[in-house]
């Protein structure tokens, strides 16, 4: 069997993978990305694409901080992917909101958003009234529940596939390769590692391991599991209309192409993708009321996905027990992270440190020495 | 249409009449029978669309069967006094 040598491969190239191996072939290293065929699951192909900071983990808040972080370094990784693959990525920086439907949930949000400023030192978002929530977002006849929203100027909204095909264009003009071939092993080899694939073998010094659920099987030379669990979504995909939503709603998300994207539940079934009808009808329901004119429209699709969940949803990024040389990606936010991914963390990958804000993100937190 | 062996049926296409072989899509009708270039509009960029994938995957045949908008007109087999409307005000209705 014929071996190739690399400097570093990446198994996974979905969006964790893809923005890792962009930082790292800007760091000059011979990058091979073996990334699974189209019809395996993936996440980074089942989602909304929302850059999304605001109103999340007051207790993480270093957490929080690095999404923050990661918002702010994807104007300049946008306008560089796009320069570098020659094609346009639809993409909003005008902030998001998650509309309220009650006096209560307006008054716990607000209360959320105050203690998470208090937190995080600095938070550039607040409850807005549904005058201000009006104002924003002209083009929506809101229903008649919704009394304001919360608000947060460094949310934005991406086209997912978009922002891949950047990256997938952009990566052997960056001197990396990708490959598409079902990895089915990952090993220790005379030093380094031996990935079995498909395709043949491809040997190399340093591993990265972003293949996101199936990261779990990965990792068995060197750990028994992986804190990591499928938690799946369900999504309705609503006919085209006139675009009204430049700022993101939360929830009901309009797409660049004018479909909107109903969803936002979380459950525990394991590897099902399966779409249950009574279970998309409650997030239908809630959209309605938050937008009646959606009513009046047709579905015309619904899936659902599984999100690469660490079990306290904080991402990981780590070296393995006895394995410096391997660095594994599993965050469930790999759009909105998509930039400090770019940008942060190949310094990581290969022996260096993480940033001072993701430090407490690797395996330790687990009780695993690494 | 002067085949008599072929069954046909009779729509109304923007207003005008049309005789068209039974059993074929209202897109299938309207593309080769009509001969129309476009059929719709995109709701958000305004450019004219016309029937592409012609099996229920692309909602580029968007057209107003029998009054109600944005139906699937690969999908629909044409039936006899139906009435079908291009949609190219470039709202979806």
């Amino acid at each position: 069997m014929s071996t190739t040598e690399q400097d570093i491969i990446v198994v996974g190239g979905g969006m964790a993978g893809s923005a890792l191996a962009y930082g790292l072939a800007g760091k000059g290293r011979k990058v091979t990305v073996l990334d699974a065929p189209t019809d395996t699951n993936k996440a980074s192909r089942a989602n909304v694409g929302l850059i999304w900071c605001q109103s999340k983990f007051l207790h993480l808040p270093d957490y929080a901080k690095w999404g923050f972080i990661s918002a702010r370094l994807f104007p300049a990784l946008t306008k560089e992917l796009e320069e570098i693959s020659e094609h346009t990525i639809p993409v909003n920086y005008l902030g998001g909101v998650i509309p309220v439907l009650s006096a209560e949930e307006y008054a716990s949000r607000g209360e959320y958003i105050d203690k998470l400023r208090e937190a995080l030192g600095e938070y550039k978002g607040c409850m807005i009234d549904r005058t201000e929530l009006e104002r924003k977002l002209p083009g929506i006849g809101w229903g008649p529940e919704v009394c304001g929203a919360a608000w947060c100027e460094e949310d934005g909204v991406i086209d997912p596939l978009a922002l891949l095909r950047a990256f997938r264009v952009a990566l052997p003009r960056v001197g990396a390769t990708y490959r598409q071939t079902l990895v089915y092993d990952v090993q220790p080899h005379a030093g380094g590692y031996r990935v079995t694939t498909r395709d043949g073998v491809f040997d190399a010094e340093r591993l990265v391991l972003a293949a996101g659920l199936a990261n779990r099987r990965f990792v068995q030379f060197a750990m028994p599991d992986l804190p990591v669990y499928p938690d799946k979504g369900q999504v309705l995909l609503v006919e085209r209309m006139p675009y009204v939503m430049p700022i993101p709603v939360l929830g009901a998300t309009q797409t660049f192409g004018g479909t909107t994207i109903i969803g936002f539940r979380h459950e525990h079934s394991g590897h099902h993708t399966r779409v249950v009808p009574s279970d998309v009808a409650t997030e239908g329901q809630w959209a309605i009321r938050v937008w009646p004119e959606l009513g009046k429209k047709r579905v015309i699709r619904a899936w659902a996905g599984l999100r690469v969940m660490p079990e306290d949803k904080m991402a990981i990024y780590s070296h393995l027990p006895g394995h410096p040389k391997v660095t594994l990606v599993n965050t469930h936010s790999a759009v909105t992270m998509a930039a400090a991914h770019a940008r942060l963390l190949a310094d990581f990958a290969l022996g260096g440190d993480l940033p001072e804000t993701a430090q407490g993100m690797t395996l330790k937190r687990f009780g695993y020495d690494c | 249409m002067q085949n008599t062996a072929t069954p046909t049926v009779h729509i109304t296409l923007d207003g005008k009449p049309l005789e068209v072989p039974a059993g074929i899509s209202v897109a299938a009708a309207v593309l080769g029978h009509a001969h129309a270039e476009h059929t719709c509009k995109h709701p958000v960029d305004g450019s004219a669309r016309a029937p592409y994938c012609l099996m229920g995957v692309c909602f580029e045949c968007l057209m107003e069967i029998n009054g109600e908008p944005n139906v699937q007109s690969c999908l629909v087999t044409v039936q006899e006094g139906m009435t079908v409307r291009r949609q190219l005000s470039g709202e979806s209705a």
